[in-house]
């Protein structure tokens, strides 16, 4: 279950009409086994690019991505990913699309897996629904278990609780943090939103825009479960926003 | 169902049916008499009748050529409409030539398919290929190329790894209405080609043979309309027994969409 996952010296240039534009600058970072590592920074900081590079859906121009010791080189379902955008094959139930991946792979016993994924994010029921008749934080949900099936080493969730009415997404964040609990997964999350990644994480990855770069990792060391406004919780908001707006 | 439910439940269909046919009856019967012109609509269904025996072997060799014409269609237009809409480049090369044939109207194409194929079964049903083909290939590439970016990363990262993958478990469930609808409008259009791809004499049946070559010849317009009755009689069923095989059952998941 020790999966380690290391950004080293991770750039990132578009070309661009007048020259090369950097997107990302320079990052390095370790996650550690079974952390939850959420990134925030303002919007076209490159906190999407940087989770596409580590799922192999894009690529560094320098630097490398290396997990468990060997590196990442395309899409591979030891990286689960959880799109921000609705992502369920809509042609697929419920059942279907959880067992998509372990499908692909050849593996036997794909239904009693799927069910079992399905059981942990609380959809027992739903099984042979098709996405048009769920809500989006069903949808979600789904989504999630459908990553978690493959069994992948990381879980790479780029802001997936961004469509949700707020209600349905405080809910979804405490699911997220019983799931994480049991698997022990490692969770990589991105977010625009402070109060999202000081409520979810073991360390917050502070970026800023253009170039992209990190600019503080902090540490909460908060007890869980965490009240969302509590003294300590408001406290390391305010230093997240400030450390975000003095680099707007 | 009793009578007066079907009335109520189909009234607004069924009335201006019946008063389009008791229109037809009393113009043709006491306004016009004359039944080259126009012939009663009592005497195309006792035409109907009358020619009974001609019928079933006509409609065989029509659904004959249609079946040469519309199988050729798809099996040549979905591999084509699938390298076309998945990869971009073959799309730039192809679309031109295909934009240029596509108007070409399939009449046109008789004089080629009797000098390379013949007086045959297949003449005829190249006719209703070149008809058929296009609809259903450019409904089926737009499917695939439709396909959205996260459908297809999704299914990256859940380890379809090169084309093949990815466009059988992704592009091909998510095209498949597409190209349902497709093969519908290429079925209505290779259906209105088959009373012309029988009028130049591939053989010595089918009904568009018989509408033309032997009825109107003989300036029995009765018959004629009997057949054209048949025709189009026949079309309605083709689309709705397609709709109800295909549609209905394998896009139970649309419903969301279309409904």
């Amino acid at each position: 279950m020790d999966h380690q996952l290391i950004l080293r010296n991770v750039t990132r240039t578009y070309d661009a009409e007048n020259g090369s534009r950097e997107a990302l600058e320079d990052i390095n970072l370790e996650v550690k086994p079974s952390e939850f590592l959420c990134i925030v920074g303002p919007s076209g900081c490159g906190k999407t690019t940087l989770l596409r590079m580590i799922a192999g859906l894009d690529y560094p121009t320098s630097g490398e991505i290396i997990l468990d010791g060997t590196p990442v080189e395309g899409p591979s379902p030891d990286r689960g990913m959880v799109f921000q955008e609705f992502s369920l094959f809509p042609w697929r139930t419920v059942l279907k699309n959880v067992e998509f991946g372990l499908k692909i792979q050849g593996k036997r016993d794909i239904k009693r897996t799927a069910e079992r994924y399905i059981e942990l994010v609380g959809l027992t029921g739903f099984e042979h629904s098709f996405p048009f008749q769920l809500s989006g934080g069903m949808k979600q949900r789904v989504a999630i278990a459908r990553a978690l099936a493959t069994e992948p080493a990381i879980l790479l969730m780029d802001e997936p609780f961004g469509s949700v009415d707020a209600q349905t997404r405080n809910l979804l964040q405490e699911e997220l943090l019983e799931i994480w609990k049991r698997t022990k997964k490692t969770i990589l999350f991105v977010t625009h939103s402070v109060d999202e990644a000081v409520y979810l994480a073991d360390r917050v990855v502070v970026m800023s825009s253009r170039p992209g770069r990190i600019l503080e990792v902090l540490a909460v060391d908060i007890e869980r479960p965490r009240k969302r406004t509590s003294g300590e919780v408001n406290a390391l908001r305010e230093q997240l926003l400030m450390l975000l707006g003095s680099h707007q | 169902m009793k009578l007066t439910a079907v009335i109520r439940e189909n009234g607004l269909a069924l009335l201006p049916l019946i008063l389009v046919l008791l229109l037809w009856e009393v113009t043709a019967g006491y306004v016009i008499k004359n039944s080259l012109f126009l012939p009663r609509f009592s005497a195309v269904i006792a035409s109907i009748y009358t020619l009974r025996n001609l019928l079933v072997p006509d409609l065989l060799t029509s659904l004959y050529h249609f079946g040469i014409g519309l199988t050729l269609a798809f099996a040549l237009a979905l591999p084509l409409a699938i390298v076309m809409g998945w990869f971009r480049p073959v799309f730039r090369a192809v679309d031109p030539i295909i934009e240029i044939l596509r108007p070409i109207p399939p009449l046109a194409w008789i004089p080629l398919a009797i000098v390379w194929i013949g007086l045959n079964d297949y003449a005829a049903g190249f006719i209703i290929f070149i008809g058929a083909f296009f609809p259903i290939l450019i409904d089926s590439y737009s499917g695939f190329r439709d396909v959205p970016r996260v459908l297809v990363e999704t299914g990256m990262v859940l380890g379809c790894i090169g084309h093949k993958k990815l466009i059988r478990h992704v592009a091909l469930p998510y095209a498949l209405p597409a190209i349902a609808t497709g093969t519908r409008v290429g079925m209505g259009v290779g259906w209105m080609c088959v009373v012309a791809a029988e009028m130049f004499g591939v053989g010595n049946s089918g009904l568009g043979y018989r509408l033309f070559q032997k009825f109107y010849f003989l300036h029995q317009m009765d018959y004629v309309i009997a057949y054209m009755l048949v025709l189009g009689l026949l079309a309605l069923v083709l689309d709705r027994m397609f709709r109800y095989f295909v549609e209905e059952r394998l896009f139970r998941w649309k419903r969301g969409i279309v409904k």
